[in-house]
């Protein structure tokens, strides 16, 4: 067998192999069921989807449901692509990203008639222009390691400025501009020290005090290794994310809100402009803000229900300590704003403080 | 005077700081991805290295999770078929650069070479756009094509290096010897580049099998490449063991692949001899059964 | 040659050439139009892309002092790696090319394991090794060579070993290819009249390999220039790259038209000099050629 013929030969397994695995990696499809598609989270909000709220979803309204992961500019980037013939009914999208995908014209309103499950879900979760709801509930705060706190006798954490404490020198960690957490950690940083949104310049000057504080600025999203390996004991995080990962790992982490307040964001759900399923789209973000859903959200996911009639786990006020309300009392921003003055204040950022 | 093995360069003194330095390469190259492997035998749910307590239960369940299974299944396709379109377009490319000296050919390696130079996020976005325009955005088609133009560049690059380190001589030997240009192409010169060719589809292969970037971009609800759906399982979860242990056994899946497919295919004998010794190819064998 | 004869050098080299050229420009070249094509529109935060023929992002780009810093670190940095891969990947390949199959196999596999494994992985891994409780620190501390644990982890230097580990298969595996299709007949001749074991390096062997040394360093350079899982993950964005900027630009801000422009610009930036590097080249050897055409 000459060389040449081991070329043909990998050629036809590889075609081979190709063919077999395309042929198993198609599942069949259903029939007779009305069909949608959501787009959403992948990871484990999607482990969540799939397990729960998909098959009685499926079953209450004859459905058959396609999940498409992506986080929210992916989503977004593919709702731009097929504007023409878009292919998703439901979008999962931030609510800050949420604003550009309503500006962009990719989202499209629902009557508040054919959405009931509204009047249990609270205000900020709801929006004027009728166009998507909030279904999950991430309100910021301060994330650290109580036992690095009690080794090191540090006094507890009550304000937003304690960041700045020299005794947390190199263990804070803060996301990075990239992640849509940083726009709203300035706005709580200035108005901790007498501005505002439309005043940052308290922001600006507050963390370049906490910068020498920061061992990184992390681009994932996730603060989880810098906890595990020790070197974090704060970090700017939100109640949510930090109960969903004390619940799955039994890592020692507290929450803390800060004195000055805080605000909150929302994964939200929209009906994509000119989805073909529209109807049961509706149908399915009703679900999503019904008690049920909710509830099973808090429970297995962890993420804080915006249903205010939900029944939250028993384990949660162990880690969180809860401020005074729910999340009618925060803070809320004007998302317009923010996300117009987000590439000013992403560029002030790379130059003042994420640099060396 | 054939069978004498060239004794290459270095002393015996050469000779042990090279293996000195091997070592301590090979263990810089593995120490990271050694220490999460280590990390994840824990009997904690979170990585911690050294572990306390070691387990397999985390590896274990690796195989409980089907859509592990099918996205690893789908990778491989994509990366065997991708990396193979790579190979060919590559060889033909090289043979058109280096046998005909032509301006076109710089327009012709920078547009085959060049999408290494772009972040995989500029290529991923790009290709979701313009293949939804042209009506193939989130097919298998799509992801196909995404992963060709993403990995061709380093088939390219090495067959490239193969053919120019070729005395072209021998080619003009065997066409003066009565060979038409097809049967000294397949029968002298492709046996002689065989380790830049094998070399290039295999890295291929890897980039395609590795790609998460390209392919969260093009990805549709029943296409979810592995790296994809392992990237994706670390970002909105903490980092647990039974992530990180599904991350180094694809490791030493694809290893595995990629040995196991080495010896099918004798890649023994498409690595060429020892450097220095008179190497088995295939015209040797050739020539002596006729 | 005559006019007939070129053009059916020309043939033969279309007949080659046509099933990449046409495949890439369809799948390729055309989506990178499209970006180009979208560098000049405008950007409005809310609205999105609004539709112009500007190059305000150019300008933009090229007339601050930050962003062209930017561009400079990701250069001067690519140099670095490549640099460093490929004076610490010569030996490995010299050794790769010189062992029998088992050990062969079991180098490439080493090789093999940073690119394969996922960089949110190796990153961690990094974090694990280098961190303020990691192995590195404590031996150090346990030696007596510091007090406290010496941060290693997100700088400049992290940045350039974690690309180097990643990025040197590509330079092995590229010098190697080189050195298999050597023809160490030379270099038995070399010893035989006598040259010692460095002197039929430097004469035969290195040369030779010319070839696939500016191939694995044209690998590293442009992998370098548009990598971004390996600094995002390993050096932090303080260490910040151009890839870092246009993935910023891309899914955070959703600004595809900056975007765009900052790709057009890395790609312009890397093949500029890689050409540049390759003029070079080209010049010193038409100077060697003229100068052994003089002598002889």
């Amino acid at each position: 067998m000459n060389a040449f013929n081991d070329i043909g030969f990998k050629a036809a397994i590889s075609a081979a192999a190709l063919a077999a695995v395309l042929s198993v990696a198609h599942p069949p499809r259903a029939e007779a069921a009305t069909p949608l598609v959501l787009a959403c989270y992948p990871g484990a909000p999607e482990t969540f989807f799939r397990a729960e709220i998909i098959p009685r979803f499926e079953k209450e309204y004859d459905a058959k449901v396609t999940y498409l992961t992506g986080n929210s500019p992916g989503t977004i980037a593919k709702l731009q692509a097929q504007k023409d013939d878009p292919q998703i009914d439901v979008a999962c999208i931030d609510d800050g990203p949420l604003v550009q995908a309503k500006g962009m014209g990719l989202v499209q309103a629902t009557d508040p008639a054919k959405l009931p499950n509204l009047k249990e879900i609270q205000e900020v979760s709801q929006f004027k222009d009728g166009i998507g709801v909030g279904w999950g509930l991430f309100r910021f705060g301060l994330a650290f390691n109580p036992d690095e706190f009690k080794q090191r006798n540090l006094p507890a954490l009550e304000s937003w400025n304690d960041l700045a404490r020299a005794d947390l020198k190199g263990h804070v960690v803060v996301n990075s501009i990239s992640i849509s957490y940083t726009p709203i950690l300035l706005t709580m940083l200035a108005r901790a020290n007498g501005g505002d949104e439309r005043h940052i310049d308290p922001g600006f000057a507050e963390m370049q005090k906490i910068r020498p504080n920061v061992f990184t600025f992390d681009t994932t999203a996730d603060l989880t290794p810098y906890f595990q390996q020790g070197e974090a004991w704060v970090g700017v995080w939100t109640d949510s994310e930090t109960y969903s990962y004390v619940q799955r790992t039994k890592f020692p982490l507290k929450f803390v809100f800060p004195k000055e307040g805080t605000t909150a964001i929302q994964t939200t759900a929209s009906v994509v402009k000119g989805a073909k399923h529209a109807e049961l789209a509706e149908k399915f973000l009703n679900y999503l803000i019904g008690r049920e859903a909710q509830e099973l959200m808090a429970d297995k996911l962890g993420w804080m229900p915006v249903n205010k009639s939900a029944k939250l786990p028993s384990d949660m006020a162990a880690i969180i300590a809860s401020p005074p309300g729910s999340g009618d009392n925060m803070v809320s921003l004007d998302w317009k704003y923010l996300g117009e003055q987000r590439p000013a204040w992403t560029e002030r950022w790379n130059k003042e403080i994420e640099t060396q | 005077m054939a069978r004498q093995t060239s004794e290459g360069v270095a002393g015996p003194l050469g000779r042990l700081i090279l293996h000195v330095y091997i070592l301590g390469a090979a263990i810089f190259l593995v120490a990271p991805v050694v220490a999460i492997t280590a990390g994840s035998l824990t009997t904690t749910q979170y990585v911690v290295f050294p572990p306390r307590g070691l387990t397999l239960e985390w590896y274990l369940r690796m195989f409980d999770r089907p859509e592990m299974l099918s996205s690893f299944a789908l990778s491989l396709g994509i990366a065997a078929t991708a990396a193979t379109i790579a190979a060919v377009v590559g060889l033909v490319a090289a043979l058109a650069m280096v046998r005909h000296p032509s301006p076109l050919n710089r327009l012709l390696w920078l547009l085959v070479v060049s999408p290494m130079m772009l972040p995989s996020v500029v290529l991923g976005f790009a290709f979701l756009q313009a293949y939804t325009h042209m009506g193939f955005g989130s097919t298998v088609a799509g992801l196909l094509a995404g992963h060709v133009v993403l990995v061709t560049p380093y088939a390219v690059a090495l067959i490239l290096t193969g053919l120019k380190s070729l005395d072209p001589t021998l080619e003009l030997a065997a066409r003066s010897l009565g060979a038409n240009p097809g049967r000294a192409l397949r029968r002298v010169t492709l046996p002689l580049i065989l380790w830049s060719v094998a070399a290039g589809w295999g890295l291929a292969f890897l980039v395609s099998f590795g790609d998460a970037a390209v392919s969260v971009f093009l990805n549709t609800p029943e296409m979810v490449t592995l790296p994809v759906r392992i990237f994706d399982a670390l970002r909105y979860s903490p980092l647990n063991p039974e992530l990180t242990a599904i991350s180094s056994g694809l490791v030493i899946v694809t290893l595995a692949v990629l040995v196991a497919s080495a010896s099918v295919v004798r890649f023994e004998r498409l690595f060429g001899g020892r450097a220095g010794e008179p190497a088995k190819t295939p015209k040797n064998q050739e020539g002596r059964r006729a | 040659m005559n006019p007939g004869r070129a053009r059916h050098e020309l043939g033969r080299w279309l007949r080659l050439a046509l099933l990449p050229a046409a495949l890439f420009a369809v799948i390729y070249a055309w989506p990178m139009v499209q970006i180009l094509r979208g560098s000049l529109n405008g950007f409005d935060p809310i609205a999105g892309i609004v539709p112009a023929l500007k190059p305000d992002f150019y300008v933009k780009f090229l007339t601050d002092s930050y962003y062209l810093g930017v561009l400079w670190r990701t250069v001067r940095l690519s140099l670095m790696v490549t640099v460093v891969a490929a004076i610490a990947g010569y030996p490995i390949s010299y050794f790769l090319v010189r062992s029998r199959g088992r050990l062969r196999l079991l180098l490439i596999i080493v090789l093999l394991v940073p690119l394969v494994t996922s960089p949110v992985v190796v990153a961690y891994g990094w974090l694990v090794l280098l961190g303020s409780k990691g192995i590195v620190n404590m031996a150090l501390i346990a030696l007596g060579v510091t007090d406290e644990p010496i941060k290693m982890i997100y700088t400049a230097f992290t940045l350039v070993i974690g690309l180097v580990q990643v990025l040197a298969a590509f330079m092995v595996l590229s010098i190697a290819a080189s050195l298999q299709s050597l023809d160490w007949n030379l270099v038995l001749a070399a010893r035989s009249l006598g040259a010692g074991g460095w002197r039929a390096f430097g004469a035969i062997i290195l040369p030779l390999s010319l070839p696939g040394v500016a191939t694995g360093c044209l690998l590293v350079f442009s992998l370098s220039m548009s990598a971004y899982a390996v600094p995002a993950l390993i050096a932090g964005p303080q260490v910040k790259v151009m890839s870092e900027l246009i993935y910023e630009q891309t899914m955070a801000l959703l600004n595809w038209p900056f975007a765009g422009c900052m790709s057009i610009i890395l790609l312009l930036s890397t093949t500029g000099l890689l050409a540049a590097v390759g003029v070079l080249g080209r010049w010193q050897r038409a100077r060697q050629i003229a100068a052994a055409a003089a002598e002889a």
